[in-house]
This record gives structure tokens, sequence and C-alpha cells, in this order.
């Protein structure tokens, strides 16, 4: 029995009433997620902070309140958004440029290398740039991550100057475990006792760091990746039948895929260096908005914006308020969720072919 | 528009697949290459249709040389039919005939009506309207090739270039493709292994073994009992049909015999 | 931050014992050649029990917590050797320490450690005994190599001791035991809670909220309810802002803290997270520089040795009750 595409996904306005449900989400669970923590603060005082800092009139505000709800939680949950954003579009763009379901974020070595960044500063407290604490681990991340793509990218350049998606993913395997391996090296040759449990606490990623500074940074980065990433949408779709059919269709294969390529290995690399690297989320997102609104891209990478940005709202609320007074590590809770979403998803996918 | 070969050499490494091959496709004309496999008929039509540069020669569409067009002008007027095509994606067929339209796009996502006329237009001629909202991957093989014909028709070209299109389809699909990309009028360049097709539907035939031109002209010229016995290594006798009058290619073999 | 009276005074007091056996007849040291009727001694924990028929000469100490406790006893001259130090040994200890050979910076391998000859290894984390350092205690027994792993160091397999002074005082017995020398674990011990009721009496934390920040930039990895940093809290009459949570330390939620506006934050000072640094994160950040105790510079700062499970919990304690005092 042959089947029959679900008519939503053909219909017009399907992206849009999608589009709208997500926006509508996206909007609530900022609302509602600013009120969660692990300090409970009642919803009403919760609005009246934000009525304050939004400059209406709102009464008794208490400066811990103030603290609490629009200094902590409320760059957390902006941050979440524009993290769980830029990951799900940047997953999205590598599956579609390598052909491969399972390409994600750190496809291009871009975890490896931010997590050897990390661990040297961790663990051989080597400087970035006069930088302490904090800004020195996520600079560190950022420049290793950048170290690691340059390697995967000279690696998989074939002989014209392509990048062969086959060969990309293998370069990217490869030197992720190189990075990996240096990782181990460095954590037990040099490391103290504490320093593998903060290697680990880094790389399963964590937005207990971000105040109002980092939140606009991130934010600003994931708009201009959306904004700069959808002008290729077409192109993107170009590629669903290969190379040849992609240049036949007038795309000029090889500067597209090496500037979207490049362009979101830097945009994971900028989230990872304030966040750790999240995983799952650029993994599952781009499949399940497929399921559901079809693979164009046009819409599959404004919906996978929105679906992560949701997403990680409640993973950030969840990781820092599962348990109380405690920080649950944010990479554990995408992992709890998304390892099972996964394995349904390819059942899915199997018992549809 | 025409498109013309001149000389054109193309390789991998150390190796040239075709070499010298010069030819030349009037505007309009159905030009079929014939040739066994390996004879380097997918890599000419890749060349000519610009997705390979060649290392020496040079492909002109009406004058122009394809290779230093903007890939856009290019996609716009020459399309190519693969062999094989394949996706993971959860495409209808709509969806993959839409692909045809991307020459034609600008960058940004345009009104959602641009090209509704053409993808109509094209299917009904590829005679796959009623697949339209068929996931691509549930399609037969011969389903799948008639829906990327529709692709390769909605992008409007003046040139087309098929790679054994009539491999996966039913003889009266096979024959009503190469009916309709004739009677369109476009200048077609068809890799073809079925020689009384070729006979039929092309107007010159090129004959490729080993990546060079091994002879080129019109069927009756080119179709000889000497030639498929030294190109495709059979013995057979070339005739004309008494209904049809169409040249047609009996091959001998003591095996068949019943 | 130690007393400056107890620097003088302990090693006086260890002296005394030492002083007494050295001159003490011969029956004693001949009942000890003959093996006497101290032993064998068994000491046990993790689930492990080693069996040593004379007292030890060549110790190995594997790790800071097992080389303080050996010092604390006046054991040097019984050590072969020591390794992996965390941060410096106290003042009244450094000449003792200086004078036992270091094995090397971290866990020496299997045949560093047999190159110095041991004849009894004492360890604090179950690390101390895996195969890349000093091999299992059972396989060390067949070399006729005694060992003993601290009662807080076991491994998931073997629940570890409470963390508690009284935990503390029974590991240094046992070690004393070994070494026949239980009279200067008394003395230890007498000294130990002589100080903590001072301080229980003082009460220099009494009615403060502190904040226990060990390590961690993006998130506080701080003292929890049930680790050296609680027993050392609670010795002063402190209270800790996370006494609630399980285990010694734990990743805790900053909004707690800001929502507390703790009194004090003592910080840990270790060389891969110093105080300095956790300082200048906190004076840095836009939310925490707000806290009380930050623009205060309420800080007390303790070396992370003082703040494990061991012999220096003590030493801990004091050092946090007078900066709390000085604090006022």
């Amino acid at each position: 029995m042959l089947q029959t595409v679900h008519p939503a996904r053909t219909r017009p306005g399907a992206g849009f009433a999608t589009g709208a449900v997500l926006t509508a989400l996206l909007l609530g669970s900022v609302v509602v997620a600013v009120g969660i923590g692990s300090v409970h603060v009642p919803a009403g005082d919760v609005i009246d902070v934000v009525r304050g800092r939004l400059g209406l009139p709102a009464e008794g505000v208490t400066v811990i309140d103030d603290r609490i709800v629009w200094q902590l939680r409320m760059p957390r949950v902006v941050g979440a958004a524009a993290t769980g954003a830029g990951l799900a579009i940047a997953g999205a763009v590598l599956q579609s440029l390598t052909r491969n379901d399972l390409a994600d974020p750190y496809l291009l070595g871009v975890s490896g290398g931010a997590t050897v960044g990390a661990v040297s500063v961790i663990v051989l407290g080597v400087s970035v740039a006069g930088l302490v604490g904090g800004a020195a681990l996520g600079a560190g991340a950022f420049v290793g991550a950048l170290v690691a793509l340059a390697l995967v990218l000279m690696l998989a350049t074939g002989r014209a100057g392509d990048l062969p998606p086959a060969r990309t993913v293998l370069a990217g395997v490869a030197i992720g475990q190189l990075c990996a391996a240096y990782t181990s090296f460095v954590v037990m040759i040099s490391g103290d006792h504490d320093s593998a449990r903060r290697v680990l606490a880094w790389t399963m990623g964590s937005l207990a760091g971000v105040r109002w500074q980092s939140a606009t940074i991130l934010l600003v980065v994931a708009l201009g990746a959306l904004v700069g990433i959808i002008a290729y949408a077409a192109d993107l779709d170009a590629f669903a039948f290969g190379d040849a059919s992609a240049s036949s269709l007038g795309v000029s294969i090889q500067r597209v895929r090496w500037l979207l390529m490049v362009g979101t290995a830097l945009l994971t690399a900028c989230l990872v260096a304030y966040t750790g690297a999240i995983g799952f989320v650029g993994l599952v997102v781009p499949h399940v908005v497929r399921l559901v609104a079809g693979p164009l891209h046009r819409r599959l990478l404004p919906l996978s914006a929105l679906a992560g940005a949701v997403l990680l709202i409640w993973a950030d609320t969840a990781a820092r308020s599962l348990l109380d007074g405690q920080e649950v590590p944010i990479g554990v809770v995408t992992a709890v969720f998304g390892a099972p979403l996964f394995a349904f998803l390819l059942r899915r996918e199997s018992r549809s072919r | 528009m025409s498109i013309l070969a001149k000389d054109v050499t193309w390789g991998v490494g150390e190796r040239a697949i075709i070499q010298d091959i010069t030819l030349d496709c009037p505007e309009g004309t159905v030009t079929g290459l014939l040739g066994p496999n390996g004879s380097g008929k997918t890599s000419l039509l890749h060349v000519m249709a610009g997705l390979r540069r060649p290392r020496g020669g040079v492909v002109e569409l009406a004058g122009a040389d394809v290779h230093r067009m903007p890939a856009r002008d290019r996609a716009r007027r020459i399309a190519l039919l693969e062999q094989h095509a394949s996706t993971t994606l959860p495409l209808t067929a709509r969806h993959v005939v839409d692909l045809g339209r991307i020459p034609h796009r600008g960058r940004w996502p345009a009104g959602r009506g641009e090209g509704a006329v053409e993808i109509t237009e094209a299917m009904r001629l590829a005679a796959v309207t009623h697949l339209a909202d068929r996931d691509w991957r549930t399609l037969s093989g011969g389903e799948r090739q008639r829906v990327q014909l529709a692709r390769a028709l909605a992008q409007r070209p003046s040139v087309l270039m098929l790679d054994e299109p009539t491999n996966h389809l039913d003889l009266a699909h096979q024959i009503d493709l190469l009916a309709t990309v004739r009677e369109l009028g476009l200048t077609v360049v068809a890799a073809l292994h079925d020689l009384d097709l070729a006979a039929a539907f092309c107007d010159l035939l090129v004959v490729l073994r080993g990546g060079r031109v091994v002879t080129a002209g019109p069927p009756a010229e080119v179709l000889t009992e000497r030639l498929v016995r030294d190109v495709y290594r059979v013995e057979a006798t070339v005739g004309k049909h008494e209904r049809s009058g169409r040249l047609h290619v009996v091959w001998h073999d003591e095996r068949a015999v019943r | 931050m130690t007393s400056s009276r107890r620097t003088r005074f302990l090693p006086a007091l260890l002296a005394l014992p030492l002083a007494l056996t050295a001159c003490g007849g011969a029956p004693e040291a001949e009942s000890k050649e003959a093996g006497g009727d101290h032993y064998p001694v068994e000491p046990t924990s993790c689930g492990f029990t080693s069996t040593i028929s004379a007292p030890p000469e060549r110790a190995v100490t594997m790790n800071q917590g097992a080389t303080e406790v050996m010092l604390s006893l006046g054991l040097e001259d019984s050590m072969a050797g020591t390794a992996y130090l965390d941060d410096a040994v106290p003042e009244k200890w450094r000449a003792a320490y200086d004078s036992v050979e270091v094995l090397s910076k971290e866990y020496p391998d299997n045949e560093t450690l047999l190159k110095a000859e041991p004849d009894f290894v004492y360890g604090s984390y179950a690390s101390a005994f895996g195969d890349e350092a000093a091999g299992p205690q059972d396989e060390l027994e067949k070399l006729g190599i005694g060992s003993f792993l601290s009662l807080f160091g076991c491994d998931e397999n073997q629940p570890s001791a409470d963390v508690s002074f009284d935990s503390v005082w029974k590991e240094i017995e046992v070690v004393a035991d070994v070494f026949d020398v239980e009279d200067r674990a008394e003395a230890l011990q007498d000294e130990q809670e002589k100080v903590l009721e001072e301080l229980a009496e003082s009460r220099p934390g009494d009615g403060l909220e502190v904040f226990w920040y060990d390590s961690g930039d993006r998130t506080a990895f701080a003292g929890a309810g049930e680790g050296g940093p609680q027993l050392v809290l609670e010795a002063v009459g402190a209270t800790n802002l996370f006494a609630d949570l399980e285990g010694g330390w734990a990743d805790v939620s900053w909004e707690r803290v800001v929502a507390a506006d703790p009194d004090v934050i003592v910080l840990a000072d270790a060389s891969w997270s110093t105080a300095e640094d956790k300082i200048a994160m906190l004076e840095k950040d836009p939310v925490l520089k707000d806290l009380r105790a930050v623009k205060a510079e309420a800080y007390v700062v303790l070396p992370f040795s003082e703040t494990t499970p061991g012999v220096r919990l003590a030493d801990g304690a004091v050092s946090l009750g007078k900066q709390l005092a000085e604090l006022g």
C-alpha cells in the first residue's frame, strides 16, 4: 500500500500555522520559565519585577526578587532560547549539506576543539588574552573550536577544493577523536582530583553563567545566523538529490558549501564558548520539524529555530529547578529527553519506508 | 538554442575520460549519444551541462561559453536529467518538480505562487500530475524518472540533457517521453542505449567508445551492421521496417532460437 | 593561620612519648622486636583487612591526607616516601615533611613505588590503589606490604564512613595502632577535642549564614551538608546555606545564594581554583557583586587541605573561627 504524504505537510498554510503555534509557545515559555526556579518567587512578584523593568508601574518589588528574576533567570531564558535556536539551525543546515541524518552542529570538530580549549584553561591554566575565570574559559573554548575547524577543513578538502560530504564527516570524526585523546591525556596526566569532574561539567554544558551581557551576544549571534542562513534556503533545497543535481539547478555548490559549513561552525563555536557543548538539540529538532512541516528550508529553518528555542528554555528550566538548590547539567536533561525521542523518530522513519 | 562542444577533454587525475570530443547540435534537434558502458556518455553530458569544467576545449550555448556563464543563467537554459536520483528526504513529487524553479527565483523566499503555471504544465507533459502529493520515496523507478523529467521541464530550459532517460520506463512511457521532448522543440542531447528508439527519435547520432567519438551523423548513416559489430560487439542486421519505414536493428545469436 | 601556641606545643607533646620510648626499658623494645603482644595488628577499612606483624619502618603515603595523618603522629622516621600533595603542608610539619623523600608529584607508578621498598602503603582515595598507582591492596599484601585506605576513601562498592570528627579520630587511632603509638593518637584527639570545645563555647559563627564556595565559575561547586565544609561550619556554630544537600559538595543554584544574601563567603584555596580567582569572579559578575558579603569583602580563606575530612579539619575550624572573629 503506497503511502500518501500527510496532506498537512503540503498545504501552503501549514508552515504559517506551525510557525504561529511555535511563536506563541516560545513567548509563553519565556513568561512561564522566568517564574520557575530553585527559589520560590510568587507569580505576582515575578510579574511585578518584569513590569518594573519594562518601565510600567509596579509595586513592592524587592531588590532580591529583582536580582533573581531579572538578573539571573531572564538572561538564562533568553540565552537558552538563542542557543537552542542556533543549535537547531546549525543541525538542520549540516544535515542537508552532508545528506546525513546523524549530522549535528558539532560535526566539524567544534565540540572536540572547544573541549580542548576548555581543558587547556581548566587544567593547564593556559591564559587567553589576560582574561580570567569564565571569560578565559569561553575564549579558550572558542579558539580551540576554530583550530579544530581549520584542521577538519584541511583534512576534508578534496583535490578540487570542494568539501565532499562523506569525507567531511569522516574528517570531523577523526579530529573529534584526536581532541578527545588530548583531553583525556591532559586530564589524566596533568589533572588534579577535581579536573575530571570540572571538565565533564563543562562538556555537559550549562547556562548558569549567562548574564545579560552574554545573553545579548547570544541573541544577536543567533538572529544574525538565522537571517544569513535563510538567504540560502533555496540552495539548501537544491541539495536534496546530491551535488550534480544541485549544480544543474544553478547552485555554486563549492562556494555555498564552504560558506555554510564555515558559517554554521562559527555560529556553533560562539554558542559553545558561552554554554558548553549541549547535545541532542541540533540533532533531533530538525528531524521533528521535518516530520511536521516537511523538508523545505524556508520552513525548516525558522521553525527549527523556534522549536529549538522552546526546547532549550524548558531544558534549562528543568536543569535549574529539578533538584532543590542544585544544578543539573543541561546536557543530561537534553540527553534524557533527546535520546528516546530520537529512537522514536528512527522507528517511525524505518516503518514509513 | 544550439549547443556545441569543441575538442572537449575531461578527466580525473591522470586519466582522460573523454578526449577531443566535438559535436554540434543545432537548435531544436534531438541528438542521441550512443556507446557501450564506460564510453564517457555521462561525463560528456555533465561537461556540456556545465557541471564539470573541461580541461581542454569549450562548450558553447548559442555562441556563449557555458563555463563562463553565471551558474543561475546556465541553469535557466540547460536542464539535466540524471540516470539515478535518490534522496532520503520526505519530498512530495510536487516538491521535486518545484526544485526546477530554483534558478528562476530570487534568493529570498518569493511569493508562494511563483512558478505554479510552469510546474503544472511540466507535470502534465511528463504525465505525473496524479502523483503530485505522493512521497517521492514511494514511487516506482519509472515514476521517479518522469517526476525528475517534470522537474527538468519546470526549469523551462532551451537545452535538455538526458542521461539514459528511458532506463526504468515501460515501452509506452519510453516512447511518450522521447516524443514529448521532441515535440517541445527543445534542443535535446540524450544518452541512449536502445538503438531502435535512437533511430526513431534522433536527428543526429554520435557514437562514443573509450572516451572518443567514433562516428557521428544522421541515423541512416551511422547505424550500420559494421558499427554494431565494432562498437557493441553484436552481429546484427539493420533494416527498414515495412510498415513504419523506420530503421531498426535486429541482432542475431543462435542461442535465441527456439 | 594555625595557633602559634600549638605549633610550639605539639611537637613537645609528641616528643614526650618518643622520649619515653627511647629511654624506655629494653623490655618494651624487646617485646616489639619479638612481635610482642601488640602485634599482629589488622587494620580494616572499605572491606579490606591487612595484617601487620611488626611496626612498619618504610611507610609510603599516597595522598596529602594520609601524609598529614602520619606527620601528625610524628611518624616521619617510619616513612620512606610521600606522594600527591594538593597544597602546602602546614608549617608545624614542614621540617618533618622535608625529611621524607617525595616519590612523585602525583601517584607514583608501580615500579617507582616498589623501588622505595615500602612495607606499608597508606592512601586517602581509592584511586591510590588503582592499577596505575600502588595496585590493589591484596596484591600488595601478597608482596608482604601492608596497606590501609582511609575510612573516607572507599569506592562505590563499599560505603565510606560518615564524615564526622569521631571518624577522623577513629582513623588516626587505627593508623596509630599499626605503628603502636596509640598514646600519640589519644593526645592528638584530646587536643582537637579541647579546641573544638572552645569553639563550641565561643561560637564565633553564631547567627551567620555562610556560602562555602569551593570552585567552579558558571555553576558554583559549594560545600553541602555531609562533608568537611559542613563539619567545619558546625564547629564554629555557623549555618551552611546548602546544609540540606546531600554529599560533601554539590553544584548549586546561584538563585539561592542571591536570595539568602549570605553574611560570609568561605573560599577554599587550591592551586586549581585559587581564592583570588573566585573573588575576582564574584566581583566581576553583574549580579553577585551586589551581594552583601562581596561588597563588604566578608571573605574567609581556607587552604583546600583544611576542608577535606582528615586531621586538619580541626585546624580549619580554628582558622575559620579566627577569621570570623576578625571580620567582626
